[in-house]
């Protein structure tokens, strides 16, 4: 280990993309930023690892913000080597009669898809969608990337306008009360669009309906990173470092260390204490608070952290996804019906009816495993990620899925190379040419990696912990914490369990350094992005 | 435009651990420097990926780090941008035999190595020492003028009479006479008695790229390789993985000011004439289709054929040059690898004491016969069978580094050597069939040694020399040395005869692999290439950080630790 110096002005405990993003605006700002990271790769979920010359990225695939994340422009992305596609087509649902309905960012176009499937749910869907989207770029976007009001006064300003009366009411809604508002009577259609806003583990039945909108939106407008998920994670470094911040890789941080009530510094795995002004952990509030805090220090500084915080509640569904090196890529039967459903980037297989998804998901929530779930070619957007100068044609295919942390099945590591069989079976229903497809590799990531690789996401929760009323917006990860401060004196936090969550929005980072650079009398030298200050004339944000 | 400037004095075409090399001296002697990596992360051979078990460290090619030789070790300050060199044991690598015997190089002290040969044969021991103690002292020197200089000579000036085993003949007198007219396994045959020290010598020759069947250099490898072995021993880790080496030379990079721009394959090399004047990337790189223009210099990190073929272009080549190109033979230094991770620390039962803790070991070679067979395996394409792993196993990077590992795992890995080419099985894409199946083979092989290590296997991962190729087609064929290793490619014939490596028949074109020496974690080819662009474009003069000597930063780290190397043999 290099020698680090004795203090610095921030210590940032975690390098994933908010521990990154919040690195590269405080340095820049004017802090002496230390960046301490467990791995021996920066990143978090943002990984890209080889097989093969096979690029697998193992977590994190499709980002929801790129195209409005203030860090893209702010930190300089794409001078640092980062770039993002869209794809044509956002996603595409199979039927097993070898039918597809299309959905694109462009309302129109998803229109005429869902015409030959329902001309008056492309009425609607044209109507649903301009609301919508108002919906999600004026109030929902603008939230992602400032702090969260709190509940009551959230509701109070909501009701000033007509977008934000709206939010009100669907925070009441369940996922199906907002889906049957809709009007739509397709079945493929709202199939569809309940998959989008489920996929990364949404309850259906629980409340904040809104996030049904915002999913489905957002997913709608998603991209890969060019290279590989991991390229975003490379920028973000190379921005900070060139801003002077310190990166520790390999150097997992075990205590927090406190003056009573107030956080002076970390000590590492290896019994090196650092100090700083300002300590930023990016970890699971149980982590946090219970593992490097210690309850000690929780309880003097507030009654009710330790309470609050071992009543976190983690996800109730985790993600399994198996990768695939093969020879050709996936070449769908439905594109004799639509050519462009065959590049659709989430191609939904295994699943036609609403009934049939809520069925998955009480599966999944009873711990069984079945072949629901989403196919991805990245390589059709970017064929780099395969070895196309030795294997030409070749592809990169991931299956993604629900699945439970705990499977009725057995164990992961016995059943999980038998699912990768499995599953390319069923894909090959709706990809015929996949059935005599050479397999140079598979890997699968299943929820007991997950959490062996990201002890954070512990139980395999993607997210830090379940997107629920009381996990959500000023909640998250609760009260005294949701403005990024915590009871902790010069203690805060910024990764997936605060708001606005998982997911790589680029936000969580964004917010904290705001708030750091105000408490250290920084000078902010990023300005707002135009949307969130309409989104305040609006009184949408706080 | 976002992202590199238009022009640059420097441009290195990717980002290996050679061509980071390059790029730092260059950057730091005051030139502006850009370099294009086409992946995420920089370093090719020098990765470290998880493919195989949560929280595993796999080091997937680069193994044996041997970066403390290295004068970019001092020059560059590795160790201050984080990279830390961690062996496992005292014992740097054994070579077991079936009766549980084995043959053992220590990493610091030869007295020590002397003292465990003496126990299998006084003789064998006796001439070690005298070996140690004549040309120890000198092996700084000696790797100096050979690995971090542009070489003078071709194979035919190092196995000509006069050359270098006349010169040792002097100093050592068990050297034959006629040493020059043998080979290799000739030599250890004349000069060592015991069956197993030979093939233990031997067989260590092949795994650091010698063919000890050959004549000239190799026939005094296995002379020279044991001092090697204990001189500063080969048998390294670096903390967090071989990648970490990467991660080092990167932050050194970007500490002079260097740019470093991943995602970034270069489709062409932009000539004028008969001079490299920029590069073209590739319409999938981060910066799709830019030009970018080099005032100064292109140093091409690919290998030989990619750099002429792809990136110069066929059609730019005299005929003299096309055809030195494609008689580059890339599949030598080819490698079968098993990965594993076990469940308890690997002990070998019954063996000589201090083996569990050493860091690499060979196996499947249990006299000069299975040297032979391997040689005819090699020359006739022919997969051994059973299996012969000649060309490193590494047993110690946990006990090194228990980073590497989630705690209470262990991981192993095993190079067996084979041809690419596998016309028995019909052709090398057939390697995908055969994989798991030689995998077991080689389980069955090191079962025969020690089954404790199998049985206590959590997960296994196989890497074949095609896997190897499409991870970095720069490794044409799934050579691991990016090319030859034999003499015919020494010294000034490296890439062709002709070429001027590191100076090519282009101006302004310069190559940083494929070049004399091998592409290795010595870094000696990115530092030759610096030295030979440094003083073509005027910047070497006047660099007093640019100093070290071969072994020298990495002896002063070694005596920062306690540890002092050389002590002769008494």
């Amino acid at each position: 280990m290099a020698k680090l110096e004795r203090e610095y002005d921030v210590i940032i405990v975690g390098g994933g993309p908010n521990g990154l993003v919040a690195a590269g605006y405080l340095a820049k700002a004017g802090a002496k930023v230390l960046l301490l990271e467990r791995h021996h790769e920066l990143g978090g979920g943002l990984i890209t690892e080889e097989w093969s010359g096979f690029r697998f990225n193992t977590h994190a695939k499709l980002m929801m913000m790129m195209d409005v994340a203030p860090a893209y422009e702010d930190l300089e992305l794409e001078s640092w080597g980062c770039s993002y596609k869209h794809p044509d087509a956002a996603a595409a649902i199979f039927t097993r009669d070898g039918r597809a309905l299309t959905l694109y960012p462009d309302i129109e176009r998803s229109a005429a898809s869902i015409a030959r499937f329902s001309p008056a749910d492309a009425e609607r869907y044209s109507e649903v969608m301009q609301e919508w989207s108002i919906l999600v770029e004026e109030a929902l976007v603008p939230a992602t990337f400032t702090l969260p009001m709190p509940m009551l006064d959230m509701v109070v300003s909501y009701q000033q306008s007509e977008v934000g009366e709206l939010v009100n009411e669907m925070a009441e809604e369940t996922f199906l009360e907002t889906l049957d508002a809709t009007g739509f009577e397709n079945e493929l259609l709202r199939t569809a669009i309940l998959y989008l806003g489920t996929m990364y583990g949404m309850d259906p039945d629980g409340g904040l309906g809104f996030l049904l909108p915002l999913f489905f939106h957002r997913l709608l407008h998603a991209s890969i990173i060019s290279n590989g998920s991991h390229q975003l994670a490379g920028s973000l470094a190379r921005f900070a470092n060139n801003h002077g911040v310190t990166f520790e890789r390999a150097a997992p941080v075990v205590k927090v260390l406190c003056d009573g009530t107030k956080a002076v510094g970390v000590r590492l795995a290896g019994g090196d204490e650092v100090f700083a002004k300002k300590v930023i952990t990016t970890t699971n509030p149980q982590t946090t608070f219970l593992d490097l805090v210690g309850e000690d220090a929780c309880n003097q500084a507030s009654p009710s952290l330790v309470e609050q915080t071992k009543a976190w509640e983690w996800e109730s569904t985790s993600t399994l996804n198996v990768h695939y090196a093969l020879d050709r890529r996936p070449e769908h039967a439905a594109a004799e019906f639509d050519p462009a459903a065959d590049r659709a980037l989430v191609k939904i297989m295994g699943v036609e009816t609403v009934d049939d998804l809520l069925e998955h998901i009480d599966g999944v929530r009873r711990g069984e495993f079945d072949l629901v779930g989403a196919g991805m070619t990245l390589t059709d957007l970017d064929p780099m990620q395969a070895p196309i100068d030795v294997e030409p044609g070749s592809a990169v295919a991931c299956w993604e899925t629900l699945a439970p942390y705990e499977n009725a099945e057995g164990d992961w590591d016995d059943v999980a190379q038998g699912y990768a069989e499995r599953i390319l079976d069923t894909w090959a229903e709706y990809a015929p040419n996949l059935a005599d497809a050479r397999i140079i590799r598979s890997y699968v990531n299943h929820p007991a990696y997950i959490e062996a690789k990201l002890p954070d996401m512990k139980r395999g929760s993607i997210k830090h912990g379940a997107y629920v009323t009381t996990q959500m917006l000023s909640n998250r990860p609760n009260i005294d914490c949701s403005s990024y401060r915590t009871p902790i004196e010069d203690l805060y936090v910024a990764g997936a369990s605060v708001w606005p969550g998982g997911m790589v929005l680029l936000a969580g980072g964004y917010n904290v350094a705001g708030v750091v650079a105000d408490d250290l009398g920084l000078d902010r030298w990023w300005s707002e992005p135009d949307f969130v200050i309409r989104a305040r004339e609006q009184g949408l944000v706080g | 435009m976002a992202g590199p400037d238009r022009e640059y004095d420097v441009i290195v075409v990717g980002g290996g651990i050679n061509g980071l090399t390059a790029a730092i001296y260059l950057q730091r002697s005051g030139l502006s420097v850009a370099c294009f990596e086409r992946k995420l992360e920089a370093g090719a051979g020098a990765c470290t990926e998880e493919v195989m078990h949560p929280g595993v460290k796999v080091n997937l090619c680069a193994c044996n780090m041997v970066t403390l030789w290295s004068p970019v070790y001092g020059d560059l300050e590795l160790e201050k941008h984080g990279l830390e060199m961690l062996t496992s044991g005292e014992w740097g690598m054994f070579h077991p035999f079936r009766d549980r015997s084995a043959v053992m190089f220590h990493s610091f002290e030869a007295q020590k190595t002397y003292d465990q040969w003496s126990t299998i044969n006084k003789n064998d021991a006796e001439l070690f020492k005298n070996a140690f103690n004549t040309l120890g002292p000198m092996m700084g020197d000696t790797l100096h003028s050979t690995q971090f200089e542009q070489p003078q000579q071709g194979p035919a000036e190092v196995v000509e009479p006069g050359g270098l085993a006349t010169m040792l003949r002097a100093l050592i007198p068990q050297i034959p006479e006629n040493a020059h007219e043998l080979n290799g396994i000739e030599l250890a045959e004349a000069v060592y008695e015991d069956e197993k020290i030979r093939t233990a010598v031997l067989t260590n020759c092949i795994m650091s790229g010698s063919h000890p069947w050959e004549g000239g250099m190799a026939t005094l490898m296995p002379i020279i390789f044991p001092i090697l072995q204990c001189v500063q021993s080969v048998t390294w880790t670096c903390r967090g993985g071989s990648h970490a080496l990467t991660h080092a030379l990167c932050s050194a990079f970007a500490a002079h000011g260097g740019r470093l721009f991943t995602g970034c394959p270069v489709d062409t090399i932009i000539m004028e004439g008969d001079e490299a004047k920029g590069v073209v990337l590739s319409e999938h790189a981060a910066y799709p289709e830019a030009e970018v223009r080099a005032r100064r210099a292109v140093v091409s990190n690919l290998s030989c054929q990619p750099t002429f073929l792809d990136l110069v272009g066929e059609d730019k080549l005299p005929d003299w040059v096309a055809e030195g190109v494609h008689a580059y033979k890339n599949d030598e230094a080819v490698m079968f690898a098993n990965y594993w991770v076990l469940d308890r620390p690997p002990h070998w039962e019954g063996y000589p004491e201090g083996i569990d803790t050493a860091f690499g070991f060979n196996y499947g070679l249990d006299s000069v016969a299975d040297i032979r067979r391997l040689q005819h395996c090699l020359e006739n394409d022919i997969l051994p069978d059973p299996p012969i792993v000649a060309g490193l196993s590494v047993q110690g990077f946990a006990h090194a580094d228990p980073t590497q590992a989630p705690p209470g795992q262990y991981t192993m890995m095993s190079w067996a050597n084979v041809p690419y080419k596998l016309p028995e099985h019909g052709g090398p894409e057939k390697w995908d069939v055969i994989r798991e199946d030689y995998g077991d083979k080689i389980d069955d092989l090191l079962r025969e040694y020690n089954p404790q290590l199998t049985d206590s296997v959590i997960a296994r991962y196989c890497n074949t020399p095609l896997d190897y190729y499409r991870k970095n087609p720069s490794q044409v064929m799934g050579g691991t040395a990016s090319g030859p290793t034999s003499l015919k490619w020494f010294g000034t014939a490296r890439p062709f005869p002709g070429c001027g490596a590191p100076r090519t028949p282009f101006g302004n074109l310069y190559l940083s692999n494929s070049i004399w020496p091998f592409g290795t974690t010595t870094l000696g080819a990115g530092y030759v290439a610096a030295t030979v662009v440094a003083e073509d474009l005027g910047v070497r003069e006047g660099q007093d950080w640019w100093r070290y000597q071969a072994l020298e930063a990495g002896r002063e780290t070694l005596a920062a630790r306690g540890i002092e190397v050389s002590a002769p043999v008494v």
